[in-house]
């Protein structure tokens, strides 16, 4: 496991080693919607967008 | 005046039937839209155009076609013009007359792009990636559409929608025709599928209120479940009834008078 900090609550997250760009998580602590995204090769998280679901054909 | 829709598998298998029906009632249930599917034909062209289909699962367990720009260009092509263009074939030979359009031609349905989506990915887990270009369909103009029924055509629409910066986009043709139906005041939404309707618990379910119906969608298989909450969405919005329907038997449209099949009402 990876440990991050919540951009909403500031303290730990773990996440898992093989979480990839994008990958969602709930972090249960503050109840945040947290989205895994990578700077300079570091994996970092921030506050998930409001983002729906796919609807085409 | 009704909305019908047929997917792709009981288009392909029973367009003849399909058509029948439609040209058969053209002049007597006040003017019929007919919403037609087709993914399944348009991954089998991208594959022979070398572009392999791509699909994503959202996290309530709906499975979608993943539209890059490349798909996009073969998704317009195979629905605006192989499949609508089939379509009105078949119907004009039993007799009616229809039209053809797609969503972009009026403009009629004007949908909004989603630039990013959530799926599930292979490894059950939840991701943000881009989201192609599919839309959700925000709005529905019916000028075209009601001056083409007025003159007594048919009208066949292709679900390809105008987004926010004129761009084409796949948008999903159930939805396409039950924002139709809402719009254009449809007495009845008919969904034809390949099934006799909407099963649950091994057990073929009959007439539902929309409560019903959407406490129900929220429990069954992708595909249906799409399909039960919007007949029940669409009720709730003042269409009188729809049905949800098999598609392959010789007159599907036969399912218009509540007798076989799923009604939400």
């Amino acid at each position: 496991m990876v440990k991050l900090i919540c951009p909403l609550c500031s303290s730990t997250v773990e996440i898992p080693d093989d979480a990839l760009d994008g990958e969602l998580f709930e972090h249960d602590a503050c109840g945040a919607q947290v989205e895994v995204y990578v700077e300079e090769g570091k994996k970092k998280l921030r506050l998930a967008e409001g983002i729906s679901e796919d609807w085409g054909e | 005046m009704i909305v019908v829709k047929a997917g792709g598998r009981a288009l392909l298998s029973n367009i003849t039937g399909i058509a029948n029906s439609i040209a058969s009632r053209a002049k007597t249930l006040g003017g019929i839209v007919f919403v037609h599917g087709g993914g399944d034909l348009v991954s089998e062209y991208s594959s022979r155009l070398g572009i392999e289909p791509k699909f994503v699962t959202s996290p309530t367990g709906i499975r979608s076609r993943y539209t890059d720009l490349d798909e996009l260009e073969v998704y317009v092509m195979v629905m605006c013009g192989k499949i609508n263009k089939e379509v009105v074939s078949a119907i004009n030979r039993f007799g009616a007359n229809s039209v053809g359009i797609s969503g972009i031609d009026g403009p009629t349905l004007l949908a909004e792009r989603k630039k990013k989506i959530v799926i599930v990915d292979e490894r059950g887990r939840k991701r943000v990636i881009e989201g192609g270009y599919t839309g959700q369909i925000v709005s529905v103009k019916t000028g075209l559409v009601s001056r083409l029924l007025e003159e007594g055509y048919v009208v066949v629409v292709a679900p390809v929608a105008t987004g926010t910066e004129g761009e084409a986009l796949n948008v999903d043709g159930d939805s396409a025709a039950a924002a139709i139906a809402v719009e254009l005041r449809a007495e009845r939404l008919l969904f034809l599928t390949d099934v006799e309707g909407v099963y649950y618990e091994d057990r073929l379910l009959g007439t539902l209120n929309p409560d019903q119906g959407l406490e129900i969608a929220s429990k069954i298989g992708p595909g249906m479940n799409r399909k039960l909450m919007l007949a029940a969405r669409a009720v709730k919005s003042g269409v009188a009834s729809a049905i949800i329907s098999n598609g392959t038997i010789p007159d599907p449209l036969s399912a218009l008078d509540g007798s076989r099949g799923t009604l939400v009402r």
